[in-house]
């Protein structure tokens, strides 16, 4: 880093914090807002309310298709697809209703069957649909927790603080998912081998009594599956690693922002979001979070060099790395989008996430770290 | 890594190459057809027509036509030899036989591509009222397996799937086209009727079919002996009818005389077992039953092997197919159909050429990004040779396994990629900077990224192998093979030949 943008890092680093404090905040009052509007953090597609999908082969004028349809199916959303020199080549239809409701009425209209040879339709029903949101939002739950504690157990420095986290991320992680025999299995083998861990290294009486407690505390929460428990278990998880280890939850803090910020945006720009979208979230936990690890271990390994040239030795490292990915990621965006698969919108979130983990990574985490540097003198 | 690359390429293409092989490949012949007895079955490759080389499709569906139209009536039959790889047939056959074979071009690769790629048909059935028991999802299963078959729908998988809320489906998927009514079959169970003539005599359902014997006493293989061919076991399992239909039974069965052939054994008609329709089996009737009321009647039937175990695993499959049919109509539950799917086909090709190309130019990009950074050629063929060596291991696992690969396993090796080259960035810088640090100690440092960010990578995508009733597992998968193919394969080899770049940078200076 140069001379001039050091002193001036050295200076106000602490005060650029307030943008991203600010934007955080920002995010949450408008999920906020937007919860109370509509129910739920995001619009839902088709594939995640339930309804049909219909693609057929046709030039048709869609706003004519419109006026035909709008009577009987108030609920219609109409799109086309067209080729590269901009003629039209596919009509989507999208309705709540089932297809053998939909399906007659538009053959009505076009004057032919629609078959396999010259249609799509795809229907998933309301409960199911229902369902696979509920899992797929438990899902990024799930993950981000666990990613949380691999980061703690990486970055952290008390062992045996260690062990009560993994047996408690665990228990929250179980009360993501309501039963699974085979993630079941998984979880209680992890959490034995926990426990005795944290009896083998914590020999003295009081930490014996809280490996015990807090196994006492998981098989209960095991077999009694208190939902409503897992706030307070984040919470109380948040604190830990807070006091613990302040480098793992600048870096958890920013995970969070990099999934909050673009869930915020994908809102304001009215995205539908569908199954394959809460994928591209859990995808972004995995990207956002490699320029986070890349940016501490730099830093807290950097030996005799000054904070800043960790940081910005980081810096070059860390966008270069961003930068391919939205390269990467733009370039599918540009050639599949014709096809509008459930790749447009995996696309599309992940270049706006990757947007924000730039801001993320290196105005939020590395402020951050500098302050715990300059703190504590590591 | 070269030799993960080799495997990979033999495990994609396979020996010898596929995409150069002349031919077209038999998806299905018709059982009951003239040309299934003359030895023509699934998975054979044409080769040749009356002496016409068949290359593709198109040829075969030339030389066909031809024939169809040498016919001057419909009820004659024509010559025709036939060669495939291991055997040639020459025999004579009418008009409609041809109809009874479909074929498709031998595909290139041994990647198989998912529904939402080649285009087929996808349902998700569960039960309406009640969350289907696993042993119910089994008989669901099983019967929808013999119906289909019936049917004439051969290429077609059916799995159990189940989410995360301890909910069981059945899902259905065929490749290629399906036919239109593929609702009514998949959300209909089934009707089953056992037919002694032309009169039905009892039908599938509770009502007529009380108790289907299963295990214990009431089923299974009892005796076994050998014959001239090998080895044969004899199985046997109970029912129950109810009154009304053992009454329907024995009136049918009251003036029917004996089947001399047998010796006296066997009744002159048969009790047909019909499947939606379509006639299923027959069975002998003892000529005990003649006219007799009964309640409990004993089916059996055979199996027979080249040893005495694949003689007891033939009759215990027979004997499960014909428990099969007589439970259809009979499960307790209402089906609905959950979700369904009915994708074209003619996105295909188009489509893959497509994501190809995208790959090509993602590769570009990534090139001139990273050669922008470096300035130097090496390290950024190095890079991009590793991310293709990346996608070429996940692509041949997933062949040797048979793994579809869909939109959302596509999705899962761009994730893949995504991670690799930015794993791969942080190994060169780091062994670029810190000279004090011995070359090792510094590759040992951004291996410990590495492995972090795999570890995070990893946790985040397991729950995705079981939310969702499993549909996208495609994307898990993917991700999951790239990014550990990623750290323990190509990491270390690239870590080697940065050591080596750099180390000859280090001489020349």
């Amino acid at each position: 880093m140069n001379e001039k943008l050091s002193i001036f890092y050295d200076k106000h680093y602490k005060k650029i914090l307030i943008i991203p404090a600010v934007l955080i905040i920002l995010s949450l009052v408008y999920l906020g807002f937007f919860y109370s509007q509509q129910g739920d953090i995001i619009y839902k597609d088709v594939s995640l309310t339930g309804g049909t999908t219909v693609t057929i082969d046709s030039n048709m004028s869609i706003s004519d298709l419109q006026l035909k349809l709008i009577g009987q199916f108030p609920n219609l959303a109409l799109n086309s697809l067209s080729d590269n020199s901009g003629k039209q080549t596919k009509i989507i239809l999208i309705v709540p209703e089932k297809p053998d409701q939909i399906l007659p009425v538009l053959e009505g209209i076009l004057g032919y069957r629609l078959t396999q040879d010259n249609s799509s339709v795809e229907f998933t029903g309301s409960s199911l649909s229902q369902d696979f949101y509920n899992q797929l939002v438990r899902a990024v739950i799930f993950a981000f927790l666990l990613m949380a504690v691999v980061v703690f157990l990486v970055f952290g420095q008390s062992k045996k603080i260690k062990s009560y986290c993994i047996i408690l991320t665990l228990a929250s992680t179980r009360l993501t998912f309501p039963s699974s025999r085979f993630l079941s299995v998984m979880v209680i083998i992890l959490v034995i081998v926990t426990f005795f861990y944290a009896l083998y290294i914590s020999k003295e009486k009081k930490y014996y009594l809280y490996s015990l407690g807090s196994l006492f505390a998981f098989i209960l929460l095991y077999i009694f599956p208190y939902y409503y428990l897992i706030l307070p278990l984040i919470v109380l998880l948040v604190i830990i690693y807070t006091r613990v280890s302040i480098p793992s939850m600048a870096v958890i803090l920013s995970a969070f922002a990099d999934i909050l910020m673009p869930l915020a945006v994908v809102d304001l720009i009215g995205m539908k979001v569908s199954s394959a979208g809460i994928v591209a979230f859990l995808m972004l936990i995995g990207y956002s979070v490699d320029t986070d690890i890349l940016l501490t271990s730099r830093v807290l390994n950097r030996k005799q060099q000054p904070v800043n040239n960790a940081i910005s030795g980081a810096f070059k490292t860390g966008v270069t790395m961003t930068l391919t990915s939205i390269i990467a990621v733009a370039v599918g965006l540009v050639v599949v989008y014709s096809f509008n698969s459930i790749l447009n919108q995996i696309f599309t979130i992940l270049i706006i996430g990757l947007a924000f983990d730039l801001f993320n990574t290196w105005i939020t985490n590395a402020s951050l770290i500098k302050w715990y540097v300059e703190k504590t003198g590591r | 890594m070269i030799a993960f690359i080799l495997f990979s390429l033999i495990a994609i293409f396979s020996i010898p190459p596929q995409f150069m092989e002349k031919g077209v490949i038999v998806k299905s012949v018709d059982k009951n057809s003239t040309i299934f007895n003359q030895g023509l079955r699934a998975g054979d490759t044409i080769i040749s027509i009356n002496g016409n080389n068949i290359n593709n499709f198109e040829e075969y569906t030339k030389e066909i036509n031809l024939f169809k139209d040498s016919f001057l009536d419909s009820n004659e039959t024509k010559k025709l030899s036939i060669k495939t790889k291991n055997l040639e047939i020459i025999s004579l056959f009418s008009k409609p036989d041809f109809d009874n074979v479909e074929v498709q071009n031998i595909p290139a690769t041994r990647i198989k591509t998912g529904l939402d790629i080649q285009g087929g048909a996808r349902a998700m059935v569960t039960s309406q009222d009640h969350k289907l028991t696993t042993s119910e999802l089994d008989d669901l299963i099983s019967i929808s397996q013999e119906r289909f078959n019936v049917y004439g729908l051969t290429d077609l998988v059916i799995r159990k799937a189940s989410d995360l809320s301890g909910n069981n489906f059945m899902i259905v998927e065929i490749a290629g086209s399906t036919p239109s009514d593929l609702e009514s079959l998949v959300s209909q169970q089934g009707k089953f009727e056992a037919k002694i003539g032309n009169e039905t005599v009892f039908s599938g359902g509770s009502k007529d079919i009380t108790y289907v014997g299963r295990t214990g006493q009431d089923a299974g293989v009892y005796d076994c002996f050998t014959s001239q061919e090998g080895e044969a076991c004899d199985f046997k399992f109970v029912i129950y009818l109810s009154e009304e239909a053992a009454t329907r039974q024995a009136d049918a069965t009251a003036n029917l005389s004996l089947n001399i052939s047998s010796g006296g054994k066997y009744l002159e008609k048969q009790l047909e077992l019909y499947l939606d329709g379509n006639l299923f089996d027959s069975l002998n009737i003892g000529e005990d039953l003649k006219g007799k009321v009964a309640t409990q009647i004993q089916i059996s039937g055979s199996g027979i092997g080249k040893t005495r175990q694949e003689a007891i695993d033939d009759a215990k499959n027979n004997m499960k197919k014909l428990q099969t049919v007589l439970i259809t109509g009979s499960l307790p539950f209402k089906l609905e159909i959950v979700k369904i799917d009915k994708i074209s086909p003619v996105l295909g090709d188009k489509f893959a050429r497509t994501i190809f190309f995208a790959a090509l130019l993602t590769i570009v990009g990534v090139f001139l990004v990273i050669f922008f950074r470096y300035r130097r050629i090496k390290i950024s063929f190095a890079i991009v040779g590793v991310v293709v060596t990346e996608i070429l291991i996940t692509l041949g696992l997933a062949a040797l396994i048979n793994w579809n690969i869909d939109l959302a396993s596509i999705a899962g090796i761009i994730a893949a990629i995504g991670t690799g080259v930015d794993d791969q960035i942080v190994i060169v810088d780091e062994s670029r900077r810190n000279k004090e640090d011995s070359l090792k100690q510094r590759i040992k440092n951004a291996l410990f990224i590495v492995f972090t960010a795999y570890a995070t990578a990893v946790v985040s995508l397991l729950p995705l192998y079981w939310a969702g009733a499993g549909l996208l597992r495609g994307f898990a998968f993917t991700s999951l093979i790239g990014i550990t193919a990623g750290v323990f394969i190509t990491r270390p080899a690239f870590a080697d030949m940065a050591r080596q770049i750099e180390e000859r940078e280090l001489e020349n200076q």
